[in-house]
């Protein structure tokens, strides 16, 4: 076995095997299992950076495969589980352990006093590990596992504070959606098994596309998988499961934005995409349907996301919202990736975003954590205000990944999300197709919304008047930066996202061997001014705005109060739609049948009390005719009845020995007749 | 000649009477001894594995024979393969950790309920062995015989309807069986399964035949809309023998779908395909939905059951060696983890008096009971990595080339499974009360908790081994089921 493959088995079986044990560390450890916790993060972080490092010099990996399963279809051979390694996988392997051990290390004193640390660390670890076990997977079944691994730790992890009913609720929300998606992901799964004959990443030729363009399947397969991402993913129309997510410690969610859960779907996408273009040759035109569709999901979903933002109230939520809208520009980038000639090096600007997004979203959720964790008792970030006095650090962190999200020079946000831009340029100046002015379009427009957005959120929770809430937090004395085990993942992860955009030539240098220079791949990012044209757009339709009403406070009536701002605050209806329909309706079924259930009783009721009546009717002519006849035999009956009647104990032993009495005596005169 | 497979139906008949006696003098000892034999029955059967043969993948035993009546064919034979063998194994596990839970649980005429666990190991047993058809007629009558008392006299409030319903349902459908039986041998001149198996028996007799054995364990299953008994049966039966019933009973009939349907009349098996996806797809998706809607926690587990073994009919229309295996599978883990879930049931309403999914609440108070529900609800739903999520793999990866529409909305019903169990659980466990649900032993005044607990705990371990190494159990029944189906080498 290479070093590499035993570094990252190691990666991916700390965590899990360190999960397991947590529960039995409970008695011994008590409140010190945060360090047992951190110890395995750490440990984990670490092989990440091994792997990631001994990779960066290797040409090719070979994968590792084992026999896993024996193959039903094939006798004689096996299912191959492995473990099936590039630089996509890599580089994740690497920032999930990273951003998840930082992730930990801020649990230590965010979750400090909890009384239910071994149950949160359990799912913690389990969470990483199975996201790290779905990074390197090579089979798809293996991949499932994890995947639904994923989605049984957010389970757990959402509904964490389960003395609350909602919270529990919200976990149980977010299971169910996913796992509709992953029902797509499955069938895509089997469909691929039997066209293509594997299961393994490692065995898809160059025939992949081909196989599944001959049987026209490619849309088919393709949006199956699409099912699957959008539930994992939060994508249009399984979005709505996200926003409910915050439910769960901001730890919690800053693993699920950030590092695990919704990275899964789009990082399964980009996993995909190169076999998909293998097709491109004969199957172009079936790879354009699906690639358009694809495209599509994710810049309208970029677009309500990012609407929706504007109008919601609690500080998780609108990260929440922003999350969403975010992973919309991923997916985007992967369907124009499949539209363009080049498709597997275009590819590079979702996976660009989602590593930027690692950061800075890490960020966003465990500063709203630590300021949450101050101004303990509201949500609502218009009942905040003025933190900026008495959490000066904290503002500072937080704005540099709120700058990034908004795509804002020089953070990472900026780079990345001017990467998706270029893109849709260059597909435009390729096939100037009317689509790509549309998602060129939208996206700018959620662009400009997510700028005004982060403007309105850094304006009321920092700047400002203080509320009521703030003000009694700060009698209580709670209202301070945090202490450095929360400061340090705070400060790792803005210095994260201010430089990691200036990486993005280095890592397309690596993944691609472009022989491009810095400055040429800075000049391609920004498309002959194209790139300098849309942030001034940005700055001067979304910035401006925001600055003006959120921090100079000029009166906006506009917005406020109008039909628009309810149907963006209650997120286009779309929610309350899935509830009546999925919710209510399902329950409604269940509900009607009662009926049949009831009908059947009945109707085995009656059969059964028609069968009685007849006996009774037959008694009753018995009685009338036949008993005249035989009474006198009667008497003598009643006689042996009387004799009998001792047995009529309701005792059922004596039942038995009757029926076993009755049993041999029925044997031995079938047998006599029988042989006679 | 009688050998092991003999022994080990007879051990608990013998058994069961000696027990009986014991018990009129007295019951604490009749007691133990019916633990002991169904313990001795248990290391009887595991140790069947001295037998299994590692290079052929079969078990080398004989078959066992005994001529009675010549000139109806109708011999004592027995006989054993890789299916009947996991089954065995099911029954004498689930059998030994029923009647060790019965300590907490049955208190009246203690000795009179184990002699009827041991009758129904005997018949039990005698299904998964039997190679005679009026042989495994008369074993699948006997289970019959003691489940009804067991139902009727340690139920529940409306055991006597439960226990006479479940009587009435499941003798109807043996009845057809047994016609379709004697049909059988008017045509072939034989009772004996492996010789039916291996005659040609012409399309029109195999169908009527087949139609007659669909309906007998149809029943049994249960196929929706003949199903009604069974939420009635696991209600009112006490909750050891809920487990017997959902655990092994149900199993007698996707074992009847396989030895006698597509073993001796696969072309009238293949003539009512249509019938069977119907009724499993739709079982599939009814069960589940009207599971939603119940309010008796082991009323919901009982549709699910429902819901579960409908995926059996399903396979067995698909009738390849991988859904053929991915029945058994579901077979074996069904068995475990709906035994499981049924057990912890009955563990909350002997400590909190109800299992009305309302008035519950708060158990997460105790967090060992807790967690088992929880890690038993995810594996009800089939979730990896346990064993019920490698069973509906294999089915779906069967089915779904053959079926492809019907099974992908199929593959939906498992996500209405997750629903149901992850409500339930939301509603037990996590639901705000005014009043906290209080928790003791009623039955004892004892603390029996850790002990129960910690029996039903051991069905953890089969979940997930069988989650981890599927191959475990496919390579003692895959040679087994390539016979079933007749596929050479």
């Amino acid at each position: 076995m290479e070093a590499i493959i035993i570094t990252v088995l190691l990666t991916v079986l700390v965590p899990l095997v360190g999960s397991l044990i947590s529960p039995l560390l409970n008695k011994i450890l008590k409140e010190k299992i945060h360090f047992y916790a951190i110890a395995i993060a750490v440990i984990t972080a670490a092989l990440g950076i091994t792997s990631f490092s001994i990779g960066l010099r290797m040409e090719e990996i070979e994968p590792w495969t084992f026999n896993w399963i024996k193959d039903l279809l094939n006798p004689g051979e096996f299912i191959q589980g492995g473990i099936f390694l590039d630089k996509f996988s890599l580089l994740m392997l690497m920032l999930v352990s990273v951003i998840a051990m930082l992730i930990v290390i801020f649990s230590h004193d965010y979750m400090h006093g909890d009384d239910a640390l071994p149950r949160y660390y359990f799912w913690i670890l389990f969470f990483i590990g199975s996201m790290l076990g779905l990074i390197v997977s090579d089979n798809l079944i293996q991949l499932f596992i994890f995947w639904e691994g994923v989605g049984l730790a957010s389970y757990g992890l959402i509904g964490f504070w389960n003395r609350e009913n909602e919270n529990v609720k919200s976990g149980t929300k977010a299971f169910l959606v996913t796992r509709a998606g992953d029902m797509g992901l499955l069938a895509a799964i089997i469909l691929i098994y039997f066209n293509v004959g594997t299961l393994s990443f490692s065995e898809f030729t160059s025939d992949f596309g081909n196989i599944l363009g001959e049987s026209k399947l490619i849309v088919l397969v393709g949006v199956l998988i699409l099912v699957g991402i959008a539930g994992k993913s939060a994508q249009f129309p399984l979005q709505f499961w996200l926003p409910e997510a915050m439910a769960g410690p901001s730890t919690v969610s800053a693993l699920i934005h950030a590092a695990t859960m919704v990275k899964a779907g789009i990082y399964l996408g980009g996993r995909f995409l190169p076999y998909f273009l293998t097709a491109a040759p004969l199957y172009a035109e079936q790879l354009e349907v699906l690639f358009l569709i694809i495209a599509a999901v994710g810049v309208f979903t970029a677009f309500l996301a990012a609407s929706i933002g504007m109008a919601a109230r609690e500080f998780k939520k609108i990260l929440a919202f922003s999350t969403i809208s975010q992973l919309g520009y991923m997916l985007l980038a992967i369907g124009v990736a499949g539209l363009l000639h080049n498709g597997e090096d275009a590819l590079f600007a979702s996976i660009f975003h989602m590593t930027s997004h690692m950061f800075f979203k890490a960020l966003l959720f465990l500063g709203a954590g630590a300021i949450l964790h101050s101004v303990t008792t509201t949500k609502d970030i218009f009942e905040m205000g003025g933190l900026r006095k008495y959490m000066p650090k904290t503002t500072l962190l937080f704005s540099a990944g709120a700058l990034s999200l908004a795509g804002i020079p020089p953070f990472a946000g900026f780079f990345s999300k001017e990467t998706i831009f270029s893109k849709i340029i260059e597909y435009i100046e390729e096939t100037s197709s009317v689509w790509g002015w549309i998602f060129l379009s939208l996206a700018v427009i959620a662009a400009i919304m997510t700028l005004f957005y982060t403007m309105r959120m850094i304006g009321v929770v920092f700047f400002g008047e203080s509320g009521e809430h703030v003000k009694e937090a700060e009698k209580h004395g709670h209202l301070h930066d945090p202490s450095w085990f929360m400061m340090g993942p705070l400060l790792v992860l803005a210095i994260g996202s201010t430089i990691w955009g200036f990486f993005g030539g280095l890592i397309e240098h690596w993944f691609y061997h472009g022989d491009q220079t810095y400055g040429e791949w800075i000049g391609h990012i920004f498309r002959n001014g194209w790139g300098w044209l849309i942030l001034a757009i940005i700055v001067i339709v979304g910035g401006i705005p925001g600055y003006l009403i959120y921090f100079r406070k000029v009166n906006n009536t506009f917005f406020a109060n109008s039909f628009l701002q309810k149907f963006l605050y209650n997120r286009w209806y779309w929610n309350s739609l899935m509830l009546t329909v999925f919710v209510d309706g399902t329950t409604k079924v269940g509900d009607l049948l009662q009926y049949p259930e009831k009908a059947l009783d009945h109707g085995t009721n009656s059969l059964a009390s028609g069968v009685l009546a007849t006996a009774n009717a037959f008694e009753v002519l018995d009685r009338k005719i036949v008993d005249g006849a035989v009474n006198k035999i009667a008497y003598g009956f009643q006689w042996m009845g009387m004799k009998l009647r001792r047995f009529e104990t309701g005792f059922i032993s004596q039942y038995l020995w009757i029926g076993a009495f009755g049993f041999v005596i029925l044997l031995i005169g079938v047998t006599l007749a029988i042989i006679l | 000649m009688i050998g092991i497979l003999t022994t080990l139906i007879t051990v608990p008949l013998i058994g069961a009477i000696i027990v009986f006696l014991i018990g009129t003098k007295n019951k604490k000892l009749s007691r133990l001894l019916a633990q002991f034999i169904t313990f001795a029955e248990l290391s009887i059967s595991w140790s069947l594995f001295a037998f299994y043969d590692r290079i052929n993948k079969r078990l080398n035993i004989e078959d066992e024979f005994v001529r009675w009546i010549d000139s109806f064919s109708i011999h004592f034979s027995l006989s054993i393969d890789g299916i009947s063998f996991v089954l065995v194994l099911l029954s004498t596990t689930i059998v030994f950790l029923v009647a060790l839970q019965s300590t907490f649980v049955i208190e009246e005429n203690e000795h009179l309920y184990y002699t009827l666990l041991l009758l129904f190991e005997t018949g039990i047993l005698g299904v998964f062995l039997a190679s005679n058809l009026i042989i495994f007629y008369i074993f699948w009558e006997l289970v019959l015989v003691p489940m009804f008392f067991l139902i009727g006299e340690w139920g529940g409030e409306r055991k006597r309807y439960a226990a006479v319903k479940f009587f009435i349902f499941t003798h109807v459908g043996s009845l057809f069986m047994l016609l379709s039986f004697l049909y059988l041998f008017i045509n072939m001149k034989t009772f004996s399964i492996i010789e039916l198996s291996q005659k040609d028996i012409p399309e029109i007799v195999q169908t009527i035949a087949a139609i007659g054995i669909f309906l007998g364990v149809a029943v049994k299953l249960p196929a929706v809309p003949i199903h009604s008994w069974l939420p009635d049966a696991h209600v009112e039966a006490p909750s050891p023998v809920s487990v017997l019933l959902a655990g092994l009973l149900l199993k007698m009939a996707g074992y009847g779908f396989l030895k006698l349907g597509l073993n001796i009349v696969p072309e009238g098996i293949k003539v009512l395909r249509p019938v069977l996806i119907t009724l499993g797809v739709v079982g599939a998706f009814y069960a589940a939905f009207a599971a939603i809607a119940q309010k008796d926690l082991k009323r919901v587990i009982a549709f699910t059951s429902i819901n579960h073994m409908s995926f059996i009919m399903i396979a067995v229309a698909v009738a390849t060696p991988l859904a053929i295996i991915g029945a058994v599978f579901q077979m074996i883990s069904h068995g475990i983890i709906i035994g499981l879930m049924f057990f912890l049931s009955g563990i909350i309403q002997h400590h909190v008096g109800t299992r009305e999914i309302n008035l519950l609440g708060g158990i997460k108070k105790k967090p060992v009971l807790t967690g088992f529900l929880i890690v038993g609800s995810i594996a009800a739903f089939g979730a990896p990595p346990m064993s019920g999520f490698i069973a509906e793999m294999m089915i779906f990866f069967a089915s779904i080339p053959v079926y492809p529409w019907v099974m992908t909305v199929a593959a939906f019903s498992i996500v209405i499974t997750s629903v149901i169990y992850l409500w339930l659980l939301t509603r037990v466990l996590f639901t705000n009360k005014a009043e906290e649900v209080v928790f003791e032993d009623l039955v004892s005044h004892q603390n029996y908790l850790k002990y129960e607990l910690s029996i039903v705990g051991l069905l953890f371990i089969p979940i997930f081994v069988l989650g981890f190494f599927p191959n475990l159990l496919v390579s003692i029944i895959e040679q087994a089921v390539n016979q079933l189906l007749k596929i050479i080498g």
